[in-house]
């Protein structure tokens, strides 16, 4: 006799759910957030709340996978650009559907990322997350604003 | 005091905190739209669009991406045009802005190009729009609407007359005004005194117009 594993089959879901890295029980996204400009939040807010909306991830505005040794993580990056400055928000997919794990935030100029060492930082958190190591937290995207 | 809360108290006093907010709806749903509209039409590489706007391919790419340029008007209308379709760029309420925001969806959005727009291309009586019938709407005399003393003779009654400027761009006004009960003897005065022109007419009493300015005394026109 077959065992059979009955799996329930959600629909997927309509939107995106973005969810901040946390490791030590701090929100490394929010701690990096709460440090932009004013503009550079509404910037960040903006995009995300722009962003859940785009079922195909290929498709998001300034959406790419990094190559190099973040390509073995799969880590990917949005930019966006606020007081002209290029932003950079880099994360990885989850494995339900539909969801999508932010796991740092940092700026770029020229070949430049500030932190300088922030790929390699994504692609410790992106280990550290499939490792269990480090956990996620739903964010937050207020539609009343 | 919640994030909402911090958020409309800024936007109420500061004008940076206006602007920011603006600019970043703007800076991503704009791109967002130019990207569908790529993506969706017979031209989905920027090179394609780049080519049909006579643009550079790296133009379109900073176009795409949220927040990186300040889209002229200029721009955006040469877009609009090698897209085949219009622009309506529109100033609205906040609430206005966050309700496009929130209903908008980059895979949904989609505009009809002119050569299949029926409406603009074959329009029929139903679809063009008749020039709405101008609403008689009365108001109230206005600060600005000023009234001073003329020697200008008149045939009016009362020894006293007085001009009205109005400062309104309508070339016949009429004033209306129902004189007080405590003046029975300006009765005889019109209910209803035509300016033929924006310099106004003659108006016999002052003390009456202005009372009846302040209990409700309004023109229209």
């Amino acid at each position: 006799m077959t065992n059979h594993i009955k799996v329930i089959n959600f629909p997927e879901p309509e939107i995106w759910s973005f969810r901040d890295y946390t490791e030590g029980g701090v929100n490394r996204i929010q701690e990096w957030y709460s440090g932009l400009s004013q503009e550079a939040k509404d910037g960040f807010d903006a995009l995300l709340k722009n962003t859940r909306k785009i079922a195909n991830h290929i498709q998001w505005g300034g959406f790419k996978f990094l190559k190099g040794e973040a390509k073995d993580e799969r880590v990917w990056q949005l930019d966006f650009v606020a007081e002209k400055k290029q932003y950079r928000v880099m994360g990885v997919f989850g494995i339900g559907k539909k969801q999508a794990a932010l796991i740092l935030g940092c700026y770029h100029k020229g070949p430049i990322y500030t932190p300088k060492d922030a790929i390699n930082t994504a692609c410790k958190r992106a280990k550290a997350l499939r490792e269990g190591r480090a956990g996620t937290y739903e964010r937050q995207i207020p539609e009343d604003i | 005091m919640s994030d909402r809360f911090q958020k409309i108290s800024n936007l109420l006093t500061d004008l940076d905190s206006r602007t920011s907010y603006i600019r970043s709806k703007l800076g991503v749903l704009v791109p967002s739209q130019i990207r569908s509209m790529r993506l969706k039409s017979n031209m989905p590489r920027q090179s394609d669009l780049a080519q049909a706007a006579k643009m550079h391919q790296s133009r379109i790419s900073m176009f795409e991406t949220p927040g990186a340029s300040n889209l002229t008007l200029d721009t955006l209308s040469r877009l609009a045009a090698a897209f085949r379709v219009g622009l309506k760029v529109e100033f609205v309420p906040f609430s206005d802005m966050l309700r496009w925001e929130n209903g908008y969806s980059q895979d949904t959005f989609s505009v009809t190009k002119i050569d299949d727009d029926i409406e603009f291309l074959q329009p029929t009586v139903s679809t063009v729009r008749k020039r709405p019938k101008r609403k008689r709407t009365a108001r109230r005399i206005l600060s600005s609407d000023e009234i001073f003393q003329t020697p200008m003779a008149t045939g009016g009654v009362g020894a006293s007359t007085y001009m009205i400027r109005v400062q309104q761009e309508r070339v016949q006004l009429r004033l209306q005004f129902k004189p007080s009960e405590s003046a029975p003897s300006q009765d005889r005065l019109a209910d209803v005194i035509t300016l033929p022109n924006r310099r106004g007419s003659v108006v016999n009493d002052l003390s009456n117009l202005r009372a009846a300015a302040g209990a409700g005394g309004h023109y229209g026109n």
